[in-house]
């Protein structure tokens, strides 16, 4: 039978994956861009940082559901507040990104200015990659040492029979 | 100009999203607290109580919490904010269990 609490899980996986490749991807690009073959690299870590920034949005969405059904039978319910804090940090710092990102695109800056946008880029994406690795380290926190959201079948395992 | 405008934006945009990432609660031995309520969050049934010089107490209302005005029951939704209650916890681990609140006044 699902349960609300699962759609965490089944999500944010994707986000996790796709901004620590897209971070990489795109600050090569940002180092390599001009006539190199890595120019390719910056529309596809702008992608990848795209499609992950909504994914983290979506997984903060469905952590705040999953928080409301396993919260009470944590034995330590301030991992999630952590969690949860962090998680919004990511978010917040990928979605400011992704805005330098797209003024840097289009154009409508000077050289110098465009300098700076990028150090500004590169320090987002450098501290939410930061943010991901430490949200990720308390979401198993949660899973591993407090069973969240996992299903304990009974001694006997007759639901297995 | 248009850099340090931009700059600044970007300040707010991650710090006005990461300000709703909630505040950082207390772990306090089980026990009777005063406070006042700071958030009702009927959805989840659960209450953020400010305790002075302890911090602020989360609590998920359990099945078996009841909530009291004047000696009498009463039901979750009286509960609002800035409302002085008082609220009995058990700690069980880190978590705080609340048995009972009293609402004392109905604030401001």
């Amino acid at each position: 039978m699902w349960r609300t609490e699962l759609w965490h899980p089944l999500v944010v996986h994707f986000p996790i994956a796709l901004l620590l490749v897209g971070t990489g991807i795109r600050l090569l690009g940002a180092l390599y861009e001009h006539g190199s073959r890595l120019e390719a690299f910056v529309p596809a870590g702008r992608l990848l940082i795209g499609l992950g920034t909504v994914g983290a949005w979506i997984a903060v969405y469905t952590g705040t559901l999953a928080d409301a059904e396993v919260v009470r039978s944590l034995c330590d319910p301030t991992v999630v507040e952590a969690h949860e804090y962090w998680a919004y940090w990511v978010a917040g710092l990928f979605t400011a990104g992704g805005i330098v990102d797209a003024v840097v695109w289009s154009g409508r800056v000077s050289l110098p200015a465009r300098r700076v946008l990028l150090v500004l880029l590169a320090g987002c994406l450098l501290a939410g990659s930061a943010g991901v690795t430490y949200v990720g380290h308390l979401g198993a926190r949660l899973v591993y040492q407090q069973g969240a959201a996992v299903h304990h079948p009974g001694p006997d395992c007759a639901a297995f029979e | 100009m248009r850099g340090f405008s931009l700059f600044a934006s970007v300040l707010l945009v991650v710090g006005l999203l990461a300000g709703c990432g909630g505040e950082e609660t207390a772990v306090v031995e089980s026990g009777t607290y005063e406070g006042t309520i700071s958030e009702v969050n009927a959805e989840e049934r659960e209450i953020y109580v400010d305790v002075p010089d302890t911090g602020t107490l989360e609590l998920y209302f359990t099945d078996s919490t009841r909530v009291l005005r004047d000696t009498t029951q009463a039901s979750f939704g009286a509960l609002q904010s800035n409302q002085r209650v008082a609220v009995e916890v058990e700690k069980v681990g880190r978590r705080l269990d609340p048995i009972t609140v009293t609402i004392l006044n109905d604030g401001a």
